[in-house]
C-alpha cells in the first residue's frame, strides 16, 4: 500500500509490543522495508481498542477515524476509502465556501504562493466568504512554516539531500509570495555557507548507499561500506545517521 | 505478528487468499499514549520523537491534508 499510493497516503507503523524503538527499526531493515515512506514508530498514540495485531486505524484527511479493525480482512475496504479520501484531498472540503475552490486545488497541486494568494483575494473581496478566506489563507501559510521547519528538522538529523531537495521545492512553491521571501534567503545562505559543505558531500555519497540499503537491507558487504562512510564522515550529522543504523546491524 | 503478513502490509500485497483470512497471532503489550479511539474522533498526538522515516513529522495533526493509515504491529 505504501508503494502503491506513494506520498498520498501517509502510513505510520506503530510496533506495539515493548520491543522498543532500536528492536523494530532493526526489524524493518532487516526485511527491507524501509525504503517507502511509511513511518516508524514505537510511540502508541492511541489505541484502536483490539488487543490481537495487527491492527489499524484509517484517519481522513481532517484528522477523523474513518475505520478501525484489521488491515488484512479489511483490506480492499481500506484502499476503497484511502482512494476515496486522495480523490477528497485534491479538491476543497465539501463544507468550503465555492469561491476557496481555486485557492484549495492549488495547496493541493502545490502551489503554495498561488494558494495563499487566491485565499487572500476572496478575503479582500470581502462578502460572506472574507472571513473563511482570511482563515484559509492562514491555515495555508502554517502548513508552509511547518514545512519549511521540517528543513531544519531534516539538517539537524542526517538527511541532507532531502532537505536540499525540499529547500528547492519549496523555493518554487512559494516564488512569488513576498512572506517567505525571508526565509527563502536565509535557508539559501545556509545551504550555501562553508560549514554545509562537507555535510553536503557526506550527504551526496551517503544517498547512494541509503538506496542500497534501502533494495537489499543490513547485508553483509553494505554493512562494511556503512562502516568505511562512517570512518570517513562521521562528524558530520550524515554520517551520525549512518552511525546510527550501523549499531541496528550490530 | 507474521512477518509474511507484514510483508504484505508494507507492500499492498495483503489482498492475497493466502494471507487474506489470517487471523491475528500476537497481542498488543504497550501501553498506548494516548486514549482508545472510536470512529468519528479526531485523535491528536504530538510525538516526542520523530518516528524513523517521518522527515521531521511530529504529531498526527501535521498530517492532515491526506489520509493517514496507522497500523498496530510487533516483531514477536
Amino acid at each position: 500500500m505504501a508503494e502503491k499510493y506513494g506520498e498520498d497516503l501517509a502510513i505510520v507503523f506503530v510496533e506495539v509490543q515493548g520491543a522498543g524503538q532500536k528492536k523494530a527499526e532493526a526489524f524493518a531493515w532487516e526485511r527491507k522495508w524501509m525504503g517507502t515512506h511509511a513511518m516508524w514508530t514505537s510511540e502508541r498514540p492511541f489505541s484502536t481498542g483490539a488487543r490481537g495485531i495487527p491492527n489499524y486505524a484509517l484517519l481522513s484527511t481532517t484528522g477523523e477515524v474513518l475505520m478501525k479493525g484489521n488491515p488484512i480482512s479489511d483490506h480492499s475496504k481500506i484502499e476503497d476509502a484511502v482512494e476515496a479520501q486522495i480523490e477528497l484531498a485534491k479538491s476543497a472540503p465539501e463544507d468550503a465556501p465555492k469561491s476557496l475552490g481555486k485557492a484549495y486545488k492549488a495547496f493541493a497541486k502545490g502551489d503554495f504562493a498561488k494558494a495563499i494568494q487566491e485565499a487572500r483575494k476572496v478575503h479582500e473581496k470581502g462578502g460572506e466568504d472574507a472571513e473563511a478566506a482570511e482563515a484559509l489563507a492562514n491555515q495555508f501559510q502554517s502548513r508552509v512554516q511547518e514545512r519549511f521547519a521540517r528543513i531544519d528538522y531534516l539538517l539537524e538529523n542526517g538527511y541532507v539531500s532531502q532537505a536540499l531537495d525540499q529547500a528547492k521545492d519549496l523555493a518554487k512553491a512559494t516564488k512569488g509570495l513576498e512572506d517567505f521571501d525571508e526565509t527563502n534567503s536565509k535557508l539559501k545562505e545556509r545551504l550555501d555557507s562553508e560549514d554545509m559543505k562537507a555535510e553536503i558531500e557526506a550527504g551526496k555519497a551517503f544517498s547512494k548507499l541509503e538506496e542500497k540499503l534501502y533494495e537489499d537491507g543490513l547485508e553483509e558487504k553494505l554493512v562494511k561500506k556503512l562502516s568505511k562512510f562512517v570512518d570517513k564522515h562521521g562528524e558530520t550529522t550524515v554520517g551520525k545517521r549512518a552511525k546510527h543504523i550501523l549499531s541496528l546491524a550490530e | 505478528m507474521k512477518p509474511l503478513l507484514f510483508a504484505g502490509l508494507v507492500g499492498g500485497l495483503f489482498a492475497l487468499p493466502l494471507v487474506s483470512s489470517a487471523p491475528s497471532t500476537s497481542w498488543v503489550s504497550a501501553p498506548a499514549q494516548g486514549g482508545t479511539v472510536d470512529v468519528g474522533s479526531k485523535p491528536e498526538y504530538t510525538f516526542r520523537d520523530a518516528p524513523v522515516n517521518s522527515m521531521g513529522v511530529m504529531s498526527l495533526e501535521a498530517l492532515r491534508g491526506k489520509p493517514v493509515l496507522v497500523e498496530f504491529w510487533g516483531p514477536n
